[in-house]
């Protein structure tokens, strides 16, 4: 088993490395532990621009402002209700109950109900009611007889 | 760096994404619903007068009536009220606007029986019953039905059994 014992590269260490390896003469090692070195952050800011080469980025601060998504699960939450809401509306068939009301009085008795439907289905009538009441009424000479009796008074 | 970012823009577009999709989902079940409310006026009649004094309002849903065979069954007798009689003629006229079939019989210019053959929800037939009497007594029989068979047929058969 080997163990590494890690050493921590000086200021003056890395400097002499990066002229090196602007000279060309470093090791893979040494380019290794020379991007260890600029990997690390709060490095002074002559470093910059071997950061850079070596693909360090600063984090950069977040910038306070309104922060939309966790609204958006929210308002998603609250969608996925409303759709489950709509959906059994229409995909629930509805349930209607049997009941009647007579006077504002409420009937749930079926047989009663029933009674009071044919009831109201008897109210409907047929055409040829409808026709057959006129002609009575055509022929009703009461009718006749009442309407000549007003021109009686022009006597 | 590019695949990254096209990454990072994918994770921000899918929930809003999804939530336009279920804005629109749920805009769309709410426009069907209310369709389906608006294209009954009468239904507000039943409201207004079903629970009133001198009233009869039924409503009985998959039941057999002595042989007639409705899915659904809404009746409304209303006695001495000549404001519902008006009121109720208001409704069927807007009503009658989408029906497929209009009976009437006028009695001094003021329709006294209205026959009203709505279309088809889903496989239900629906029609529109109404009368007005002053023979006797000033009477109002609404009546709405919905049923599997053709509405031609359950009138028919509502005429015959009289």
């Amino acid at each position: 088993m080997k163990i590494r014992m890690k050493h921590k590269m000086t200021f003056e260490e890395a400097d002499q490395l990066i002229e090196r390896y602007y000279d060309g003469l470093t090791s893979v090692e040494e380019e290794r532990q020379l991007k260890e070195f600029l990997l690390q952050p709060g490095l002074p800011a002559r470093y910059e621009a071997e950061q850079a080469i070596f693909g360090y980025f600063k984090p950069q601060q977040e910038k306070p402002g309104f922060n939309i998504r966790p609204f958006m699960r929210w308002a998603g939450v609250a969608a996925i209700l409303l759709v489950g809401v709509f959906s059994i509306q229409i995909f629930v068939p509805e349930v209607h109950a049997n009941y009647a009301y007579v006077d504002g009085r409420k009937i749930t008795d079926i047989n009663e109900i029933k009674l009071q439907a044919m009831a109201t289905l008897h109210d409907i009538p047929s055409g040829n009611s409808e026709v057959e009441e006129s002609i009575n009424n055509l022929n009703n000479k009461d009718i006749i007889k009442q309407q000549l009796e007003t021109f009686a008074t022009f006597e | 760096m590019q695949h990254l970012n096209k990454k990072l823009k994918i994770r921000n577009m899918r929930p809003i994404k999804l939530f336009f999709a279920l804005i629109l989902f749920t805009a769309f079940s709410g426009i069907s619903d209310i369709q389906a409310q608006e294209d009954m006026e009468i239904k507000k009649a039943f409201d207004l007068y079903g629970e009133k004094k001198g009233v009869v309002m039924v409503e009985l849903t998959d039941e057999m009536l002595d042989g007639y065979d409705f899915s659904l069954f809404k009746s409304l007798m209303i006695k001495d009220n000549r404001e519902a009689a008006d009121y109720i003629r208001k409704c069927l006229k807007k009503d009658e606007v989408g029906a497929k079939k209009v009976k009437q019989v006028v009695a001094n210019g003021v329709p006294t029986s209205i026959y009203l053959q709505l279309p088809r929800k889903k496989e239900l037939y629906r029609l529109i019953l109404f009368n007005e009497t002053s023979n006797l007594e000033h009477k109002i029989t609404l009546i709405y039905i919905e049923s599997k068979n053709d509405s031609e047929d359950v009138l028919k058969l509502i005429l015959k059994k009289k």
